[in-house]
């Protein structure tokens, strides 16, 4: 069995352990039988949204960990594509502005209280961000085939995002409970997400991975340059523009539904690279079950320990001195 | 002879302290929502002295002073505002700007600084707080009287059996011990279940544990939208589950009501009481 | 196999055009062997680049088996065409057997998945090159000379069969290019064209059937007429004379 084959096989039980473990643990005083007895009502559609147990365990629970699975394998994955596209190892999903595109629609929606409409609106709101700092970007990929352009388009856009969110932030700033909802959305938060949330961010993100896949054969060709890669019989202009799709619509399904997180997109594939080399075939699938599995692991553990703490918190908290570790470990000289 | 002139030397005196308000009185300003609430309702002697108030005060989500003032009168925004006002006293809070407070302070300009929030009992301390500062003591007592006579009334309306649970829950935020919620709460005959689980202040908690403390009611925030509000978090997942949203337990109250400090708290009393069905109209 | 017709290569230099290639009519066919030579940044790199079907040529046409360049599917344009360039680094610190393998990616699926033979072509395009006990090295623990053959295994591994090389010795210590250089001639012996862009013009003479000679003017012929001294005099802008040189076999 290869390495990647062998780690893929590591995380799926990793993360199907701790996912049984997450659905386990929580407030509720809830014994196995009760947990188990809601997820066979759930599964066959017999569960009672009334019911105390059935609620916690099949509305809140189990949605949560697999829209938490859903994200973490979106942010990841994104991040691997992003570092093969642009050949940089630093770099991050974020870096295309995608997610800040996002972020800023969705607080311009909390500023006009839109959001008091429901739950599905942030996300809907944070979605058509996302959807548009895309369009903007394809628009310019299609004009250059240069991939340098095409990064200082996404930072450009994203800092234009930024720039425009902070100053809707400053012009409400007398509105004290605006600042507390939007800076809770910008941390990120799986709370409350249920099978709406769900199946809103399985299809967009369903279709990055199965995307990003089908670029995976280009993405290797571009390891030795734009020049070698047309030589390879792979257009750089168009694995740039699928590519940038992809990675729009993990980050941005991710970040609809979820929030800003960040690091992920930038530690998880850089291991893995690391590790196991940089064939995307199986580079994307491992980040994606590497991320899947961190950010479960955390969600649960501020669920748990903490129940406040937002877990974008956690992984820029744990990220950045795990990814000065890593640059580190790297550094270190080679024997010969 | 002697009476006569000690007599006079009182007389004048007290007449003295009467007629002069203490140094530092005339022109007063307010930061605070709660400061330009209870400045109106400190009666006409104060109204005149009053040359600003906060810029929040015409703001209906968060003010119980809407339209009290006229809207000739200032309402100035940041230390160089106030001072151009020619103040003797600036109420603040702990929360106004610090860098206002701390310019208002270089420049000499004297402050009241209310500090806690937490209940009837600080609002009756920051009643006489700021009487005391304007010097007139008795309506400040009158004021408190005021309320204390309302509360009284409310409390023996609401008094009985049973005492039903309620959590006051803002997306997370609840309203634990100690806080003026959970004194509205037990003015209006409910028991605030977030204190019963050992929760002191304002913390933030998952809707899991909303869901496992499956309260009997649920105090959430609205705006202009509070029907559509209450039936849209009775409709949560999770939250559908609790006893609130079965037995229509899920209550809205208006912003300015909920988070007020003022006053405003009898009406959350009021309104959270009538929600009992052997109390409602 | 590929044709050249009439074709010129030009930049844009302030308001006008520096031409590189001038009116060049050639056909590579199979098991052509031809090189080209000219002083540094004559053209050389633009002309392969062009008969890679990397750029258009200004004026003139590139075909491929009769068909524009521009028209082929670059995927199955790359199944008959490998290119080697004069430099190219990965942007990650791979292994070198990676890198070789990157030459199978016109053969591959959309994921990348090599089959039997993809292996066995790389494996094979390692062992001619004599870089197998370089595979799983990392690609910065190789010395610019292995990197170098590193890189044109990866071009045998494609199994095209036009091979267009950019100074593909010029790393490489005299055994190791005899190597390289036998290895390409075989596969002319077999079938394969190969073209090559070098500095040496001893390489030129001993393994080139047809020169182009790219500066103030193109001109293209069999080797021992092209390789004389005046030529050579004129286009590199130095004496030259005919004299006795060590010989590698």
């Amino acid at each position: 069995m290869s390495p990647a084959r062998r780690l893929g096989v590591v995380l799926t039980i990793v993360a199907a352990l701790l996912g049984i473990v997450a659905i386990g643990v929580g407030p509720g005083d809830l014994d196995v039988s009760k947990i188990l007895g809601a997820i066979g009502r759930g599964l066959v559609g017999r569960d009672d949204p009334s019911d105390l147990g059935d609620a916690l365990v099949w509305w809140l629970r189990v949605p949560r960990v697999l829209v938490v699975l859903l994200v973490g394998a979106a942010l990841a994955g994104g991040g691997a594509v992003t570092q093969g596209l642009f050949r940089n190892p630093l770099a991050d999903p974020s870096v295309l502005g995608i997610s800040l595109g996002a972020a800023f629609v969705a607080v311009l929606g909390l500023l006009m209280g839109l959001d008091r409409a429901g739950i599905w609106v942030t996300p809907v709101l944070a979605a058509t961000g996302a959807a548009l700092a895309l369009a903007i970007l394809l628009a310019l990929a299609s004009r250059t085939s240069d991939t340098t352009t095409l990064l200082l388009a996404g930072v450009a856009l994203g800092a234009t995002c930024g720039a425009a969110t902070t100053c809707v932030l400053a012009l409400a700033g007398d509105r004290y409970d605006l600042g507390i909802r939007v800076m809770r959305w910008l941390m990120g938060s799986f709370e409350g997400r249920s099978w709406g949330h769900f199946i809103g961010a399985a299809i967009p993100i369903g279709l990055g991975l199965v995307l990003a896949m089908s670029q995976a054969r280009d993405l290797d060709a571009l390891a030795l340059g734009d020049d070698v890669a047309a030589s390879l019989g792979a257009s750089p202009r168009r694995v740039g523009r699928r590519a940038v799709t992809s990675v729009a619509l993990l980050v941005g399904g991710a970040t609809a539904v979820a929030g800003v997180l960040g690091f992920l997109g930038l530690v998880v594939p850089h291991v893995v690279r690391w590790r196991l080399g940089g064939a995307h075939r199986s580079l994307i699938p491992i980040s994606a079950l590497g991320g899947a599995v961190i950010l479960l692991a955390v969600d649960t553990w501020t669920r748990v320990a903490t129940e406040a703490l937002p877990p974008g918190v956690i992984t820029s908290l744990l990220g950045a001195p795990a990814f000065l570790w890593i640059l580190l470990a790297q550094a270190r000289p080679r024997s010969q | 002879m002697i009476r006569v002139v000690l007599g006079t030397l009182l007389f004048t005196i007290a007449c003295g302290r009467d007629a002069m308000p203490r140094t530092g009185t005339a022109r007063i300003v307010s930061q605070v929502v709660f400061a330009d609430e209870e400045l109106w309702h400190l009666g006409p002697e104060v109204h005149p002295r009053v040359v600003g108030v906060s810029p929040m005060a015409d703001d209906a989500r968060y003010s119980d002073a809407v339209g009290l003032w006229a809207s000739s009168l200032a309402r100035p925004v940041g230390a160089e505002a106030i001072a151009a006002l020619t103040p003797d006293l600036v109420i603040t809070a702990e929360f106004t700007a610090a860098e206002t407070r701390a310019a208002l302070q270089q420049i000499g300009i004297r402050t009241l600084e209310l500090a806690g929030w937490n209940g009837f009992d600080d609002y009756r301390r920051h009643v006489g707080e700021i009487a005391d500062a304007l010097d007139v003591e008795a309506a400040g007592t009158r004021s408190v009287a005021e309320f204390d006579a309302e509360l009284a009334r409310l409390r023996e309306r609401f008094a009985g059996e049973p005492h039903p649970g309620v959590v006051s829950w803002q997306e997370g935020a609840v309203a634990g011990a100690g806080t003026s919620f959970a004194d509205a709460a037990a003015a209006a005959g409910f028991v605030d279940v977030a204190a019963s689980n050992g929760i002191v202040g304002h913390t933030t908690i998952g809707v899991e544990t909303l869901v496992a403390w499956d309260p009997e009611y649920i105090v959430v925030s609205c705006e202009d939208d509070c029907t559509a509000r209450e039936r849209e978090i009775a409709a949560r997942p999770g939250i559908a589950a609790t006893r609130a949203a079965k037995q229509g337990g899920i209550v809205a109250i208006q912003a300015h009501h909920l988070y007020s400090v003022g006053a405003g708290m009898l009406e959350v009393v009021r309104q959270l009481g009538a929600r009992r069905p052997e109390h409602s109209p | 196999m590929i044709r050249v017709t009439d074709c010129a290569l030009g930049v844009p230099r302030g308001h006008g055009t520096r031409w590189l290639v001038q009116g060049l009519a050639v056909d590579i066919d199979a098991g052509a062997r031809v090189a080209v030579i000219g002083p540094s940044g004559a053209g050389k790199t633009t002309l392969l680049r062009a008969l890679a079907g990397l750029v258009a040529p200004t004026k003139g046409t590139i075909t491929l088996d009769d068909r524009p360049m521009i028209d082929w599917d670059p995927r199955l344009r790359a199944r008959r065409i490998a290119w080697l360039p004069q430099r190219a680094e990965p942007w990650s610190d791979v292994i070198a057997e990676d890198i070789v393998a990157l030459g199978r990616t016109p053969h591959l699926g959309a994921l990348a998945r090599p089959s039997d033979a993809d292996r066995a072509a790389t494996r094979d395009a390692l062992a001619r090159v004599a870089v197998e006990d370089l595979a799983t090295r990392k690609w910065s623990t190789l010395s610019g000379g292995e990197r170098q053959r590193v890189m044109i295994a990866r071009m045998l591994a494609s199994d095209a069969r036009i091979l267009l090389l950019d100074e593909p010795t010029s790393a490489l210590d005299v055994g190791h290019a005899m190597r390289v250089m036998q290895c390409c001639d075989a596969l002319a012996t077999a079938g394969t064209a190969i073209v090559f862009a070098t500095h040496e013009l001893e390489l030129a003479r001993r393994w080139a059937d047809r020169v182009i000679c790219i500066g103030e003017t193109t001109a293209v012929g069999p080797t021992e007429q092209m390789l004389v001294p005046e030529r050579m005099s004129a286009l590199f802008g130095v004496q030259a004379r005919w004299g006795r040189s060590m010989i590698f076999e």
